[in-house]
């Protein structure tokens, strides 16, 4: 009972006493090019080279076997993109990612960390000799490893001959989506639409107030926002004068406040003085006019993509 | 894994029947160093042909690196070593010799003569502050992502093609 108590005093001793822990909150000045939830990446004192990056997790660890898994896969993910960052920036053409557990191993802090380096010989440092072994030696070896890696990962690796034992099912990481589900209201949506409507009405306007189009003009809306025809020259030289569409009083005002006005009441509008109206080109457009006038915000995303409902 | 193998570590893992396998699974592979730094001497591979860190996808990266977490401990339980160095060489000048993606594990023990220290220099503080501020913006963009090549988007140029024979639009192209 001691014992453990002992030990368990001895690592919370460490964790206080702990160098990084106290960086990582700040007590101790330090320069740090990233942090989130996770890690934080700061510039080493004693640097190898110029650009010498620590990362490090917010949480003390004290070796690498008792991170777990997610926090060495993120790790592993900032890590790559610091490297990144080291052979963009040009502080070296080459970067070294170094890991030390151990003392043995260059270990100098009881806290895990990574070391990114960038890198401008091969000379400078981490220069691995090989040497020579005894086939035998690597078979005995492989048998070993083999079995304790199998125990760890939990997966069958087919050139090992003895059975496996299973462990326990690794725990699933649980995550509480929370979507954050934005609410337009209905007027802040309708002046959306207008927004957009004036690119896209100048067909439709025109459609949509009832005329119907003579061949040899061609159709267009002015600077006042009416109707208005010009005679299309075939291969003739001389520039025709423009001229307004006569339409119907209400059409008229309608067509003038276009802008402002809602998209529904404007289509009930116009529908009524449709059905009164004979000359109609495009009845099935405006019925579906109708319809789609009264849709939802979805409609939004497809003007957007096409201009067309 | 395409057929033709585009480099020796590919054809390595074609043939890996003639060399000592210690874990594999569908994504990498790890086998036993013939020519170690010390007796164990690990080596993970992707099977893909990746050349360096930057080419590998981030999903891969993160359980290699996972992997070699549970290899160093394995390592470290089975045989009689003191610790373990994960060491990835990504570029000639970090000393890579093959042009394939490998994750070195390197077990350690205190008369092996290994070495993998560098010269302790005590840096300028003046020196450092100008890394820092240089470094931090270069940090900030390549977490964000600004460095990845963007990503292809074809539907985008459907929808141009549509356009252009749609009558409506048409008239836009004829206004005067």
């Amino acid at each position: 009972m001691s014992e453990t108590q002992s030990a368990e005093q001895a690592a919370a001793l460490q964790k206080q006493n702990c160098i990084f822990c106290k960086i990582i909150k700040d007590e101790i000045p330090s320069k740090k090019v990233h942090e989130d939830k996770i890690c934080v990446a700061i510039l080493d004192i004693n640097p190898a080279n110029e650009g010498h990056v620590i990362l490090l997790p917010k949480e003390h660890y004290q070796i690498m076997p008792q991170v777990p898994k997610e926090v060495i896969m993120h790790l592993g993910i900032v890590s790559k993109k610091i490297s990144k960052a080291l052979l963009i920036s040009t502080l070296g053409k080459s970067t070294s990612i170094f890991v030390a557990n151990g003392a043995v191993a260059g270990q100098k802090a009881p806290h895990f960390m990574v070391h990114i380096i960038p890198r401008k010989s091969e000379k400078e440092f981490f220069d691995i000799q090989s040497t020579t072994i005894n086939a035998d030696d690597l078979d005995k070896v492989k048998n070993i490893i083999i079995k304790k890696i199998e125990n760890i990962t939990g997966k069958k690796i087919h050139s090992s001959p003895q059975q496996i034992i299973q462990e326990a099912p690794l725990p699933v990481h649980q995550v509480n989506y929370q979507r954050k589900e934005e609410i337009i209201p209905m007027e802040v949506a309708e002046e959306k639409i207008q927004e957009i409507k004036p690119l896209f009405t100048h067909p439709r306007k025109i459609s949509r107030v009832g005329i119907k189009k003579e061949k040899g003009y061609l159709y267009y809306i002015d600077a006042d926002g009416d109707v208005a025809r010009v005679p299309m020259a075939r291969g003739g030289k001389k520039q025709r004068k423009s001229e307004k569409v006569k339409i119907n009083e209400k059409e008229n005002t309608e067509s003038q406040n276009n802008e402002v006005d809602n998209n529904k009441n404007s289509d009930e509008d116009i529908s009524e003085d449709n059905n009164s109206n004979t000359n109609l080109d495009n009845t099935s457009s405006d019925k579906s006019d109708e319809s789609t006038s009264r849709s939802n915000l979805d409609d939004i995303s497809r003007l957007l993509l096409g201009g067309r409902i | 894994m395409t057929d033709k193998p585009q480099c020796d570590i590919c054809e390595m893992i074609m043939k890996k029947d003639s060399f000592k396998v210690v874990y594999e699974d569908d994504e990498m592979i790890a086998m036993l160093h013939e020519a170690p730094a010390f007796l164990g001497h690990t080596l993970l591979i992707p099977k893909e042909h990746f050349r360096i860190i930057e080419e590998v996808p981030e999903k891969i990266f993160s359980n290699m690196f996972n992997i070699s977490n549970n290899i160093s401990t394995a390592l470290f339980e089975s045989l009689n070593i003191h610790g373990t160095n994960i060491l990835i060489n990504n570029g000639p000048e970090a000393g890579q010799k093959f042009a394939h993606f490998i994750v070195n594990i390197i077990p350690r023990t205190d008369t092996d003569g290994i070495n993998m220290e560098w010269p302790p220099v005590k840096a300028d503080n003046l020196k450092l502050e100008n890394t820092h501020h240089f470094l931090k913006t270069y940090v900030e963009k390549a977490i964000l992502g600004d460095f990845d090549e963007p990503k292809k988007i074809t539907h985008v140029e459907k929808l141009v093609e549509n356009d252009k024979d749609d009558y409506m639009v048409k008239q836009f192209h004829r206004m005067p």
